[in-house]
């Protein structure tokens, strides 16, 4: 197990380490350099280069773009706000996306296993009816359908919440954007528990269970729950990566002062930094994910647990 | 000999189940008497519906399973000694649960490999039951556990208690399988193919294994098979069946010895053996009906080489053969046209019964 | 016929009965005189209990009976239907601009007597809803707009559809993408193994391990925002689905004995993997192409609401749905077709999917 833990940490450096490179080379070959000015002259522009190393060669400009990474300086921004640290502009809008976007996971893995478990439970009558069609709606349609049919009708039309962000009523203003969010991972999550259940209800050791006269409550947590619910770890990780897509998207529209909304801008201004910089910040929180679900995977269940050692 | 206790009566047994391609009427009458101490094996075809018989019993039928009619009546000594009887066709499934399962009937099943819960150390699993049912204590369940893994033949049992199943080889998990099932000192062992997903030889020592806990527990015993090779080891009494009827019964002598049924004639011909002449192997041509249809006189009439002009309109009654020798073919009518077994078969058991002599 | 009426008759008497004392039954049972002839005893006995049903004619009886999955299909055939010829249907092209025509309700001849889609819309001033109908009141009673007008004056019908043939356009290049690259890499990381697959499954991790967010959105930066831009960034991604599910079946399939069989016969390994395994994972490949078509469209609606989509005057759904979000609360009719038709689209794809994958794919455990 350790060495199965330090292997996947091994490999999750190093793909960290390539999207840096990939990262740093589109940087190099992007349109246009910070200096694009025309009113600095040749040897304005070369003292500059200097000063930010831009005159080294390409490996050391890597070498030393890690470093600053590392570090948290992801450099300036071109466009949305002049020569103001990237780190800056993220330090207030990264709570605000982790918090809506937290809530959405939180909000959408709970839900989404309660319509699984009952669905499955109750396999047959209206209730899976009911997860079904939620499952159907929300796997087939993008968040911001949800998003955009919620603003109109509890924002606008019957004002139950703020149509946009508002950070004095933080709570309210996130209703309606982690409800959008979480869409998709309900739809996905109450799938998945409905399938890998009834597949455990149908095993044969739910049978030997049932056959040592185990019934109840019992019956379903122990045998069945316990066992079914291990895999759902492993769709949370691409739910996460789905929560940051529609994050883009659904920051734009409640005009939430988040990372997502931040990106938009800075793809629409063409601030490549900002936009390669928040794109990092993705890849690095995906990879940490998938790392910690498949350590968490390994130390739950014991086959994995104990084939390794 | 002793009076015989009859612990099990299934009378009349029908059951169909519901699927999307129609009813399938899986069960179709069956009868069935198992006594205190002995053993009895259900031989057939798969999908002849053997499990079904044994599920029913257990009240573990799937959910579009329906009875349709018929009676399973169950024999136990209760806690406070006394007798009861009681039909388990006409129990709730909570009272099954609490009063029947693992309790008083246990239940082996095929796949050792998926019939555990992957997730609970082995000694847990064995002793859930015994902490369900009579509330033992832990440490009494635990050193019972215990125990009962040294009679499955379990070395090492107070390390093996700490492993999961995944960490078991295949013979293993079938000893812990039968373990589970002893827990809780049934009265009525049902075994569903326990040896098919095993290799040869440790098919012979999960067998050997059951036999000796029958002779030290006086457990009751159903075997459900396709093997006729495994009867002959294990069983008292053997009840062919196909199609969802038992076409014969008999003792073990009876059947093998003085077969009466064509398809228990095909079934002894079928058996693979090294001593016979002809070399090729013999098979049953055509396949079983298809039970969505209702089945109209001898189901065994299509594929039935001496299947007579009755068999496709009558299905035939148990015929009498001797007190406890019965089977269901027009063949022994009294208008019938006498016919042998075939002649392989006949030498085969003249072979058989050379063996069994030495 | 006489005597089949007599054999009925026994049938229906002694079938359900039980049997428990034989001489009662027997007494019960009318013999014939060849009741104990020999049926077939000098016959070859040849099954003929099952006639075996071929799979696509099963899978084809199994689909019809999944309703969403017939509607779903029937609704993708009409949205092709009306992309074709819904563009043609007006005197307005996807670019044509009227300003003085600019946010106008959607207005339909005929249905506008009947008082819905008549032209007039409600707006809110100063908190007072009112009912206004724009065509009325600019005098412009000859003009229909069906879908109604976007805020430069052109036509919403003509740009949903041409906007659809362009999700459609998609759809095409995500099922090719999937054909051509995914299946390709998959069958063949599976079925040469050993190193090459371990290249090949390093090379998918890498690529997998980036969110394919951050891959399109970083590729449109580097190429500029367009139809061909898309293209690149769905072959870059769509791949990566089909080619695990591609390499499972043939890791599941190549030790099958058929294979083996065609190998001790010397086919090569091009004969094998095309015309030994293709043809036995067909079912999950479709099922996987048809759910990789409504991530594909969806990639590009999302791409133009971040600003990313094809360039202006072109419609497609996705930027459609951007540009009439902007005043959604004013003029809802905006943004509501091109959303309707796209949630549509994506839906019954989905649901053909779903449908599809239950059909060719059944795991009925009934018994």
């Amino acid at each position: 197990m350790k060495k199965y833990i330090a292997k996947r940490m091994f490999v999750s450096i190093v793909t960290i380490l390539i999207i840096l490179l990939l990262l740093f080379c589109m940087l190099q070959f992007m349109p246009g350099s910070p200096f694009n000015d025309e009113k600095l002259s040749e040897a304005q522009v070369q003292v500059l280069n200097q000063k930010y190393g831009l005159d080294q060669p390409i490996v050391v400009q890597f070498v030393n773009y890690v470093k600053n990474v590392v570090k948290g300086d992801f450099g300036v921004s071109y466009s949305i706000s002049k020569n103001t640290d990237i780190s800056k502009l993220l330090n207030t809008r990264l709570p605000v996306s982790f918090r809506i976007g937290g809530q959405a996971v939180v909000f959408g893995a709970i839900i989404g296993i309660m319509l699984g478990i009952a669905a499955a439970l109750k396999s047959g009558t209206w209730i899976d009816s009911i997860c079904t069609i939620v499952s159907v709606l929300g796997v087939s349609l993008p968040s911001y359908v949800f998003a955009l049919a919620m603003a109109y009708f509890l924002g606008y039309r019957a004002n139950i919440f703020p149509l946009l962000y508002n950070s004095a009523e933080a709570f309210a203003s996130s209703v309606m954007p982690t409800i959008a969010l979480a869409m998709f991972s309900i739809a996905t999550v109450a799938r998945f528990t409905r399938t890998e259940l009834l597949e455990v209800l149908d095993s044969d050791y739910m049978l030997l269970a049932e056959s040592k006269g185990i019934t109840g409550r019992t019956l379903i947590v122990r045998h069945a729950l316990r066992n079914a619910l291990i895999p759902i770890i492993t769709v949370l990780a691409p739910l996460v990566v789905d929560l940051m897509i529609g994050s883009l998207v659904i920051e734009k529209i409640f005009s939430i002062p988040g990372i997502g909304s931040l990106m938009v801008t800075a793809i629409q201004s063409n601030d490549y930094n900002v936009t390669i910089t928040i794109a990092f910040i993705y890849s690095v929180m995906y990879i940490v994910l998938m790392l910690a679900v498949d350590i968490l995977y390994g130390v739950i269940d014991p086959r994995i647990r104990l084939a390794k050692e | 000999m002793a009076e015989r206790e009859k612990i099990l009566e299934v009378r009349d047994l029908s059951i169909s189940f519901k699927t999307t391609a129609g009813n399938v009427n899986a069960i179709r009458g069956v009868n069935l008497d198992l006594y205190r101490g002995e053993t009895v094996a259900i031989v057939g075809e798969s999908g002849s519906g053997k499990s079904v018989t044994a599920k029913a019993a257990m009240g573990i039928l799937a959910k579009n399973g329906q009875v349709n009619s018929g009676s399973i009546k169950f024999t136990y000594t209760r806690e406070d000694g006394e007798k009861v009887s009681c039909d388990i066709l006409k129990m709730q499934k909570k009272e099954i649960r609490e009063h029947i399962n693992g309790k008083r009937i246990a239940m082996v099943f095929q796949d050792p490999m998926t019939s555990l819960n992957p997730l609970m150390t082995i000694g847990k699993q064995i002793m859930e039951g015994m902490i369900w049912h009579y509330k033992t204590p832990k440490e009494e369940a635990y050193k019972k556990a215990v125990k009962l893994l040294e009679l499955v033949g379990i070395t090492d049992a107070e390390k093996r208690m700490k492993n999961y199943p995944h960490q078991l080889s295949g013979g293993m998990r079938q000893r812990v399988v039968i373990a589970i099932a002893l827990a809780c000192n049934p009265e009525l062992l049902i075994c569903d193919e326990p040896t098919t997903a095993l290799d040869v030889t440790i098919q012979a020592k999960i067998l050997e294994l059951i036999r000796n806990i029958q002779k030290k527990t006086g457990i009751s015993v159903i075997y459900i098979t396709h093997d006729l090779g495994v009867v002959a080891k294990v069983a008292d009494y053997v009840n062919v069946m196909y199609a969802g009827k038992i076409v014969e019964k008999g003792s073990i002598d009876e059947i093998f010895y003085d077969p009466k049924h064509p398809y228990t004639w095909g079934l002894l011909s079928a058996m693979p053996d090294l001593n016979t002449a002809d070399s090729r192997l013999f098979t049953i041509p055509g396949s079983p009906p298809n039970l969505q249809k209702p089945v109209c006189g001898d189901a065994f009439a299509p594929r039935n080489k001496y299947a007579l002009k009755i068999d496709s309109r009558v299905e035939p009654p148990m015929f009498k053969i001797s007190d406890s020798h019965f089977a269901a073919t027009w063949l022994l009518h009294p208008l019938a046209p006498k016919v042998e077994m075939p002649e392989e078969l006949k030498k085969r058991i003249i072979r058989m019964k050379e063996e069994a002599a030495v | 016929m006489l005597r089949k009426k007599k054999v009925q008759m026994t049938e229906t008497a002694s079938a359900p009965v039980p049997v428990t004392d034989v001489e009662e039954y027997l007494k019960g049972i009318r013999f014939q005189e060849d009741d104990f002839e020999f049926q077939h005893m000098d016959e070859d006995l040849i099954d003929t209990n099952f006639a075996s049903q071929s799979f696509w004619k099963d899978a084809y009886m199994r689909f019809k009976k999944n309703k969403g999955a017939v509607i779903s299909f029937f609704c993708i055939l009409l949205i092709i239907l009306l992309a074709i010829v819904g563009p043609n249907m007006t005197p307005y092209t996807y670019a044509t601009q009227d300003i003085k025509n600019q946010n106008l309700a959607p207005r339909v001849p005929g249905l506008e007597k009947l008082g819905i889609l008549d032209g007039s819309e409600t707006v809110k001033a100063s908190g007072v809803a009112k009912k206004i109908n724009k065509y009325i009141s600019n005098k412009k009673t000859d003009v229909y707009y069906w879908f109604g007008s976007d805020s430069l004056g052109r036509d919403i019908w003509t740009r949903t559809w041409t906007g659809t043939r362009i999700s459609l356009y998609i759809a095409v290049v995500a099922v090719l993408v999937d054909m051509l690259f995914g299946l390709s890499y998959g069958l063949i990381s599976g079925y040469f193994g050993g190193k090459v697959d371990m290249v090949m499954q390093r090379i998918v991790e890498i690529v997998n391990s980036i969110p394919t967010l951050v891959v399109v959105t970083l590729m449109m930066l580097v190429l500029s925002p367009g139809l061909t831009s898309i293209t690149v960034a769905l072959i870059v991604t769509g791949w990566i689905g089909m080619s695990r599910i591609a390499r499972a079946e043939m890791l599941k399939l190549k030790e099958r004995e058929f294979v083996l069989a065609s190998r001790t016969l010397g086919a090569g390994s091009f004969r094998i993997i095309f015309s030994e395994i293709f043809p036995n994972i067909f079912g999950p490949v479709i099922t996987q192409t048809m759910f990789s078509i409504p991530h594909a469209i969806f990639t590009e609606a999302f791409l133009a609401f971040i600003g990313l989509g094809v360039p202006s005057p072109l419609a497609s759904l996705g930027t459609m749905i951007s540009d009439g979000y902007k005043n959604f609360t004013t003029h809802p009719y905006q943004i509501v077709f091109p959303l309707v038709v796209m949630s549509l689209l994506m839906l019954s794809f989905t649901l053909l999917a779903d449908g599809l994958r239950e059909a060719l794919d059944p795991k009925m455990k009934e018994m």
